[in-house]
């Protein structure tokens, strides 16, 4: 069983370890601190100690040959007959580690009627293709038992799937059934000088970066975000195609409809977006900034605060839990800016901020920070826009 | 029916309850709350109860102090509840989480439906759902925005998938994970309060579980480790204007009407 240990001689019972606890599981008692049932574990107080005085004690090595893993497989989603933007994303990132560990990249797609001309240029080297009417509809058993035992037979050392309600549904499924672990959400991703994948994403409630590793285990499992990555095509690799046989299973699922959504305007191709967070507390207080938008042909939406306040639609949240946009323009009123909301405007390529306080976060990733009541100012701009 | 619910203790300092009528923060002095997806998930168990009748017990896995979510769950309505804590199980992540659930679940047995909330608001991961079901060897439905139909041998539900929801259905015993969409969380009534005052909570331990090696939970049995974490640290910025920012802002949003970016 882990336990956290301190070397007592080296702290120097600053107590920053029992500040940084968000979880009040360390207390200093006689000068030095214990550890209470609390702790997650979550190693603020490790990364805050400044003498490196606390450790992790009691944690076995669990033997695993990584070495019979190799390559790194994208999961290829398909949505209206195309392969998805995320995946495309995906691929991109893929080859990018693949090369650092001079290993292969590999598609798997389990779907009814595949493009496969579109799967030869899609940047991979080999796809791994499970066609059948079986797949029509999604059924986690059929799908993840197929890709399970593609995954069992090509092992590749990574595997990373889009962060979509589907992907997000495969992924714990296979993650279980490999027995390995997987990170959700990634920002971003690296390799690390044991060729292990280091899995960066936003943790604690959004305002922490962590790096996640899977060390013994394989595949180290990965979902990713729309539009985190860029598209990068490498249109000279030509994908071998191998089919692959669905297996025999009968299904416990049973997909009865597919009811279509109405089209709500998706906030993650809009052009135009304005943002509005915190600063924001009343439904009432809503309406000035829908008519900011609609002035300037733009989409409202909002951080995760709004969103769990019941303010605003789960599909207008933009961030690590919502959605991340890649406007050309997004004025954000009331962020504040948590590397949760951030996770999502990576591809903004101008972002203006409007907020009372001049140290937010925001103001200093924003193109322009602008220090201003978000009220006063918001109804001065549209009064001035409708005055013209 | 028999219906478990899973609820977690969460940090509160995400800033993501705030009183709708004086527009405050809720804090109470408390750190920590219900995961607000949870209530959700509380909320649709309670109506699934009065569809069909039944008994709903509510799980959390945690320190001690967790039994606080177990008190509002008793309160909001649901029987009774289970504190799943160990030492031997701190430090979970996805895949041990999921697995101590379903052992702790399976310990109590004779469910016939498993209820998680979409997410957390600390790990956000929105994945121990299915790996529970996995881990339990059972259907799993994500993202639930509807129970359609609901009978001792199955469950219909309107899945989330992005763009459609899809209609499935699957024999019980299941795991759902249910959306913001079904249905809004009740407030507790008094006679919730009180009853939730006198409850009592079994703590489920290692010792009860059917696997007993440790290196299975916790911190031991995660797939994924904390390599570190960090502070995003901000540089100031050159661009902040503080006088003249409202002209600045007008002429934005002037050009910007007209089409120009």
């Amino acid at each position: 069983m882990a336990i956290l240990s301190v070397d007592n001689s080296k702290c120097i019972s600053c107590g920053i370890c029992e500040k940084s606890c968000k979880f009040q599981g360390v207390k200093i008692e006689n000068k030095y601190p214990i550890f209470n049932d609390n702790c997650t574990f979550c190693f603020e107080c490790i990364t805050a100690c400044p003498t490196s005085a606390i450790t992790v004690l009691g944690l076995e090595k669990k033997e695993f040959d990584t070495t019979l893993w190799s390559g790194v497989m994208v999961y290829l989603e398909i949505k209206d007959n195309i392969l998805s933007e995320v995946s495309k994303e995906l691929i991109g990132k893929a080859r990018e580690l693949a090369n650092t560990l001079s290993e292969k990249v590999f598609g798997v797609v389990i779907n009814h009627n595949i493009n496969l001309e579109e799967l030869k240029t899609c940047g991979v080297d080999t796809v791994f293709v499970a066609e059948g009417e079986q797949f029509a509809d999604f059924k986690l058993d059929l799908v993840g038992d197929c890709l399970h035992s593609i995954i069992e037979k090509v092992k590749p050392s990574i595997f990373l799937v889009g962060a979509t309600n589907q992907g997000k549904t495969i992924v714990p499924y296979i993650s279980v059934k490999c027995e390995t672990g997987m990170t959700a959400d990634c920002t971003s991703l690296e390799i690390d000088k044991n060729g292990n994948l280091i899995q960066i994403r936003p943790a604690f409630g959004g305002n922490i970066m962590a790096e996640i590793l899977t060390e013994n285990s394989r595949p180290q499992i990965a979902t990713v975000r729309e539009k985190i990555f860029k598209i990068t095509v490498d249109v000279k690799t030509q994908a071998e195609i191998v089919k692959v046989q669905g297996l025999e299973v009968v299904s416990k699922y049973d997909v009865l409809k597919i009811v279509k959504k109405a089209v709500d305007s998706d906030i993650s191709h809009a052009k135009i977006l304005i943002a509005i967070g915190n600063g924001v507390k009343k439904k009432e207080e809503i309406a000035v900034f829908q008519k900011l938008a609609d002035e300037i042909g733009g989409e409202l939406c909002s951080s995760r605060a709004l969103v769990e306040a019941g303010l605003m639609p789960q599909s207008r949240q933009v961030g690590l839990s919502g959605k991340a946009v890649s406007a050309d323009l997004m004025f954000a009123f009331g962020i504040s800016g948590s590397a949760q909301f951030l996770a999502g405007v990576g591809g903004v390529k101008t972002l203006i901020a409007i907020n009372a306080d001049p140290d937010a976060n925001i103001m200093t990733i924003a193109n322009h920070g602008i220090v201003a009541d978000i009220f006063q100012t918001s109804a001065e701009v549209l009064l001035s826009l409708r005055k013209k | 029916m028999k219906i478990a619910v899973c609820v977690k203790q969460v940090p509160s300092d995400n800033k993501s309850l705030m009183d709708k009528k004086s527009g405050t923060l809720i804090r109470n002095g408390e750190t920590s709350v219900i995961n607000p997806y949870d209530l959700f998930a509380v909320e649709m168990a309670l109506r699934i109860r009065e569809r069909v009748g039944g008994e709903v017990f509510a799980f959390t896995m945690g320190a001690g102090s967790a039994k606080k979510v177990l008190i509002d769950s008793v309160a909001m309505g649901v029987d009774g509840g289970y504190l799943v804590s160990d030492l031997a199980f701190a430090g979970a992540d996805v895949f041990a989480t999921a697995k101590t659930l379903s052992e702790a679940i399976t310990f109590v047995g004779g469910f016939d439906l498993v209820i998680c909330g979409r997410q957390t608001t600390d790990g956000d991961t929105g994945e121990v759902a299915i790996a529970l079901a996995t881990h339990m060897n059972i259907c799993g439905l994500p993202f639930v925005n509807e129970v359609v139909e609901i009978d001792e041998k199955n469950i219909t539900a309107s899945c989330d998938f992005g763009k459609h929801n899809a209609i499935t259905k699957c024999p019980l015993p299941a795991v759902i994970s249910v959306d913001k969409d079904c249905g809004l969380p009740r407030i507790p009534s008094l006679r919730g309060k009180l009853s939730a005052k006198k409850a009592v909570f079994p703590v489920i331990s290692l010792d009860d579980l059917f696997d007993k090696n440790n290196n299975n939970y916790g911190l031991s049995g995660s797939k994924t480790s904390v390599l570190r974490i960090y502070n995003t640290v901000f540089e100031t910025s050159n661009n902040i204007i503080k006088e003249g920012g409202l002209e600045f802002l007008k002429g934005k949003f002037e050009s910007v009407k007209k089409g120009d970016l």
